[in-house]
């Protein structure tokens, strides 16, 4: 439920179980490593991964034979899981089992260069059948269009003229003394045979291409084009049945081997993470030196482990210097965890700020339900959730969304009943006990649905300000907070008193009282924010900016009637739906069908939409209006050396 | 007759509030979003953050639609009764309170997505800028929110 507390530390091993160290504190995923810089030792010597060569041929491997794998249906990879689950000593056997992955990454190289060349002959085949039967009608065979004497080009033209290409070629070698002989085959196919001299060849061909004929290269041959054209089509289909042979021999590969070469990769890449951060060390006679920054709610987890498995590893405390900010990770309780997503979304908190989560989780919560507001849509949100979470087998990150999708169903549903939402159906519709639980009319009367938004804003506003005050006084600034945000508070309650007052709920304070203390307040916060001002002229500058801020203020609560339009948005879209799906219903015969069809894309369509935008703007009302008041910065992200698992996952022993 | 102007003329100012929001939105969605996909191209893995930043222009948009609602609501449209009552003046005044809303909407929404699209670029080049970049962006919004608020109180002012 917090930002967990990073040390800074330096972890000092013994050089022969530096592998076996970085193997327990990987598998935990606990220490960020950084350069070793401040020690009077040797920068260690960059050491390769003993599989350092193997693993891009085996990613290499993966991509070839991604394609021929075989096909799992949707249904089958979410109730199965799209992962291989496996046991830490499985693992551990995979890794010391590289000779049989290297023997298979051999066979499939094997069976690459044979496909290449395949490919190769196939293409090459398939360009000459093109040119084959593009002058099939060409009554001289291939070998006597170079001979002694003559030499034979094939000329081809585009489209692009009215004129026949054999007239332009007689009009243009016409004005020439060159002999020369055409054998037309259409009005853009002409084979010109011309002497065989080179200067004379040169001319004729410069001819040819300045009218914008192209002379094509003479495919290789001794008969006639309609006779080679016979010759390439059955070389064509004879390498064609081989390429498909080994199309069959690349399917067989990855039936047997690509999930096990997946879990290769994977188990490959984390030794490759391991020995990476070696580089970042030092040095000693025996022992490296690691720096980094180290999550301590695991510190003696770790150090259990290496008592376990045996290494001499100790870490040792530093103090960080000064200006430097630890990197930043959060940790909540599990029902509040989903809504770490909407936190994540904004990047980490900084380091001395507090975990906004547990505030923002019931608001984000109320908020996705004003933004919703429809019993229907709720219950569809949490259904999918519900599916999700107990019959299919999914990441943990999908695991993680899914159960934040049944907290926003939830809210979405129980906001419903209060403002009448049900699928866009209309009040009269409705059954009595529903519509006795309904509060408000969106559509009918906005407006107390307007002032409930606003209301909602100033309470998160406060909310912001109360959390700043004990946010500073974690950070031993209590006074700084609370004299930059009581003095706001009090002008915040006396306004609400005041309104009280005017709307005849408050009896105890005349309207006269509240304002002469709301002049009070105003006068705290021109007072507390001069404290900080060296000069008279910085004490009338910031009391200046402190009363600006009211317009702040002002701006982050008129920010919140966006609940009311994102829930008339909804309402009125459903209610379009159904429109539209009452007017088809009386076409003849199809007029059912049509009108839930309708019913069905466009309810989905209108929950799709009105979802994405719930969750954004009740996001943004969040990171804008909620999290300006109490963080300070952005936290750097806390990546320690951990196993990124895309094909693995672990299970216990 | 006389009725039937009014009416008109308060339609008129839900149509302003509406549409002026709408495409103030719908242009700086569209600089946003121009920016946000060639930095997807590149960088996938961005995507919630770009679809927030992309989304920062659209409360224009959402400000219109509540002031064409809060006229339509104010003004008896909605919810039914008072529409006789509506006279030319009346009309009028409800018509020139969809203004500040829709005017400061438009040109609002149009800027903040300028600035939303520099911000994407911040994110791109260092994703811990997402808070700098929503800041930025968010204060040219202020001004389209105080158009919501004169409108507001235009319309609680209107006899």
């Amino acid at each position: 439920m917090a930002v967990i507390p990073m040390q800074k530390v330096q972890l000092i091993v013994y050089d022969q179980d530096v592998e076996a160290t970085l193997e327990v504190i990987q598998r935990l995923g606990a220490l960020e490593f950084k350069a070793v810089e401040d020690l009077s030792v040797a920068k260690s010597q960059k050491i390769e991964s003993p599989n350092a060569q193997l693993l891009p041929l085996v990613q290499h491997a993966v991509q070839f034979l991604e394609p021929y794998a075989p096909k799992v249906s949707l249904w089958r990879t979410l109730r199965e899981g799209s992962v291989t689950e496996l046991t830490e000593d499985e693992i551990m056997t995979r890794m010391q089992a590289t000779d049989v992955v290297k023997s298979v990454v051999t066979d499939l190289e094997e069976l690459q260069v044979e496909f290449a060349e395949k490919r190769q002959i196939v293409r090459a085949l398939e360009e000459k059948k093109t040119i084959l039967e593009d002058w099939k009608e060409l009554p001289i065979a291939l070998k006597d269009l170079s001979t002694k004497r003559t030499v034979t080009r094939l000329v081809t033209r585009e489209r692009d003229s009215e004129e026949k290409l054999e007239h332009q070629i007689t009009e243009k070698l016409g004005e020439t003394e060159l002999p020369y002989s055409l054998v037309v085959i259409s009005d853009t196919k002409v084979a010109v045979t011309l002497p065989k001299d080179d200067h004379s060849l040169m001319q004729a061909e410069q001819w040819i291409e300045s009218i914008g004929a192209t002379i094509i290269s003479t495919p290789e041959g001794k008969e006639t084009p309609k006779n080679e054209l016979r010759i390439v089509e059955e070389k064509l289909a004879v390498a064609n049945d081989e390429l498909a042979l080994l199309h069959d021999q690349a399917e067989h590969f990855a039936i047997s081997h690509y999930k096990n070469l997946c879990v290769a990769t994977e188990v490959l890449s984390w030794q490759r993470d391991r020995y990476a951060v070696i580089d970042s060390a030092a040095t000693t006679k025996h022992t490296t030196v690691f720096g980094g920054w180290l999550d301590s709610t695991k510190r003696t987890i770790i150090e259990a482990e290496f008592a376990k498995v045996g290494v001499a590893a100790v870490f040792v405390e530093l103090q960080p210097a000064d200006g430097e900010e630890p990197p930043v990770e959060i940790v909540n309780h599990s029902f509040i965890q989903p809504f770490e997503a909407v936190t994540r979304l904004y990047g980490m908190p900084g380091s001395k700020d507090l975990d906004p989560t547990i505030f923002l989780a019931g608001f984000f919560f109320l908020f996705f339900g004003m933004s919703l507001t429809d019993v229907g849509y709720g219950l569809f949100l949490m259904a999918v959730s519900l599916i999700i979470l107990t019959l299919f087998k999914v990441a943990p990150a999908i695991r993680m969304f899914s159960k934040l999708l049944f907290f926003v169903g939830l809210a979405t549903v129980l906001v419903g009943m209060l403002f009448g939402g049900y699928l866009g159906i209309a009040p009269e519709y409705i059954p009595d006990f529903l519509k006795a639980l309904q509060v408000y009319d969106p559509i009918g009367n906005p407006l107390p649905v307007f002032y409930t938004a606003l209301g909602l804003g100033v309470i998160q506003v406060m909310a912001g300000m109360i959390i700043k005050i004990y946010s500073d006084y974690r950070n031993g600034q209590v006074l700084d907070g609370v004299l930059d945000q009581g003095p706001w508070l009090f002008v915040f309650v006396m306004l609400i008193v005041y309104l009280g007052i005017s709307t005849g709920y408050v009896t105890e304070l005349t309207e006269s009282q509240a304002i002469n203390l709301l002049y009070v307040g105003v006068a705290m916060i021109v007072l507390a924010s001069m404290r900080k001002a060296d000069t008279v002229f910085g004490a009338i500058q910031k009391a200046l900016l402190s009363l600006y801020n009211s317009i702040g203020y002002f701006s982050d609560i008129l920010s919140y009637s966006r609940l009311l339009a994102l829930g008339l948005a909804t309402t009125a879209l459903a209610f379009a739906v159904n429109l539209i799906a009452s007017m088809v219903f009386d076409v003849p015969y199809v007029g059912a069908i049509l009108a839930l069809a309708i019913l069905v894309v466009g309810h989905l369509f209108t929950l799709a939409v009105n979802t994405l935008g719930a969750f954004i703007h009740s996001a943004r009302l969040q990171f804008v209006e909620f999290f300006g008041k109490f963080i300070s910065g952005t936290g750097r992200q806390f990546t320690p050396l951990s196993r990124t698992r895309k094909y693995i996952a672990v299970k216990d022993d | 007759m006389e009725s039937l102007i009014g009416v008109g003329l308060v339609f008129a100012g839900a149509a302003i509030s509406a549409a002026l929001g709408f495409s103030g939105s719908a242009i700086g969605m569209g600089h946003a979003g121009q920016a946000a996909a060639g930095v997807l191209s590149e960088k996938p893995q961005l995507f919630g953050k770009m679809l927030l930043m992309q989304a920062l222009p659209g409360s224009q948009g959402i400000y219109g639609l509540v002031g064409a609602f809060l006229i339509l609501s104010f003004s008896g449209i909605l919810g039914g009764g008072g529409v006789e009552a509506i006279t030319t003046a009346t009309g009028l005044q409800y018509l020139m309170a969809g203004i500040p809303i829709g005017v400061a909407g438009y040109f609002s929404g149009m800027f903040q997505g300028i600035v939303a699209a520099a911000g994407v670029s911040m994110i791109a080049k260092d994703e811990s800028n997402m808070g700098r970049a929503i800041v930025l962006s968010v204060m040219v919004e202020t001004w389209a929110i105080f158009g919501v608020l004169i409108s507001f109180i235009l319309l609680i002012s209107i006899a």
